[in-house]
């Protein structure tokens, strides 16, 4: 047997680590080896003597504390975490009540009379975007029938009077009347 | 056995070596019984883990550790554990004393793990479950501080085969 091995499983002896028929197996070869025998008997004593200098002082006589300081100790922490999950909850439910509120009567900390009027002002520059470019954009009727964009130039919305006929993806649109 | 029962068994069984565990430690020896108590409501807390441990004692043990630890890093440092601070003691031979003062010098690790295993007589696989570490690691920290150990107080014995 190698000399760590022994060591080793002379520690775990020492501690009472040693599974019993491991444990049997050791003692037999102790009986047949003298030096390890003694090598076993000095790890025994310092682990001993270890567990004597670590024992510390005799436990206290006190009684231990009764059992019933942790269930109350544990009631008053569900408590307080219940609480805790219900305040939570209700400052969910008052910010949602606020921000309906503030959206339903145009008031609140959402949006606004400014942000309604910016958003506003926007809509109303793409409308004006959209109309210069439905009268000279690439998809003006301008494009396919000049004449028929004249006589809607002249207040008739070509919308209501023409419509672009796509027959086929790859020929150019015509242009018939919308009735 | 009902519920109640169960529980105050596991108190009754459990509690005495875990307030051994603290008043072991100075820093925490005036706080033994509060410890005690915050560990049972912390294992209480999540009963279920509790019932699945496959030690009961283990899985105590390491959230007293913890427990502590976290006691620890509140209270003021004062050294090594007192009981094994170096100072004869009355009716004592020098040897004990010296123990103690070599226990004391141990690497925190390889002490932690055994005094685990000489105070509370912990198996290494429940060292393994306190400390959440592998059994591997906790023979080996043995090992070593056990040789540290015998370096210290005795000769080493040379084996003859």
């Amino acid at each position: 047997m190698k000399t760590e091995t022994l060591e080793a499983l002379l520690i775990d002896r020492a501690l009472g680590a040693l599974s019993p028929e491991v444990a049997e197996l050791l003692e037999n070869h102790l009986v047949q080896n003298p030096g390890a025998a003694r090598q076993a008997d000095g790890l025994a004593a310092t682990v001993q003597l270890a567990r004597t200098a670590a024992a510390g002082p005799p436990s206290s006589t006190n009684p231990l504390p009764p059992m019933d300081r942790v269930r109350q100790t544990l009631r008053v922490q569900r408590r307080q975490a219940l609480g805790w999950e219900l305040s939570k909850l209700a400052a969910c439910l008052l910010l949602g009540l606020t921000v309906g509120l503030a959206s339903r009567f145009g008031g609140g900390p959402v949006g606004g009379p400014t942000a309604s009027a910016s958003v506003d002002r926007s809509l109303a520059a793409n409308d004006a975007a959209s109309v210069a470019g439905g009268r000279n954009g690439f998809w003006s009727l301008a494009n396919f029938a000049p004449e028929k964009s004249e006589a809607a130039a002249a207040g008739v919305r070509p919308d209501s009077r023409y419509r672009l006929r796509w027959d086929s993806p790859v020929k150019m649109p015509h242009v018939e009347d919308n009735l | 056995m009902d519920d109640h029962d169960s529980l105050e068994q596991l108190y009754r069984e459990a509690a005495p070596a875990l307030l051994a565990y603290f008043r072991h430690q100075p820093a925490l020896t005036a706080a033994a019984e509060d410890l005690l108590q915050d560990t049972f409501v912390r294992a209480l807390k999540h009963r279920d883990r509790l019932e699945a441990a496959l030690s009961r004692r283990a899985y105590l043990f390491g959230i007293a550790r913890h427990v502590g630890l976290d006691a620890l890093r509140k209270a003021e440092p004062v050294g090594a554990p007192a009981d094994l601070q170096p100072g004869p003691m009355a009716g004592e031979d020098g040897r004990l004393e010296s123990m103690r003062a070599a226990i004391a010098e141990l690497p925190p690790l390889q002490r932690e793990a055994l005094l685990l295993k000489l105070q509370q007589d912990l198996s290494y696989e429940e060292i393994a479950g306190v400390l959440d570490i592998p059994v591997g690691t906790v023979r080996s920290r043995l090992h070593h501080a056990v040789l540290r150990l015998r370096q210290v107080l005795n000769p080493p014995i040379a084996y003859e085969n």
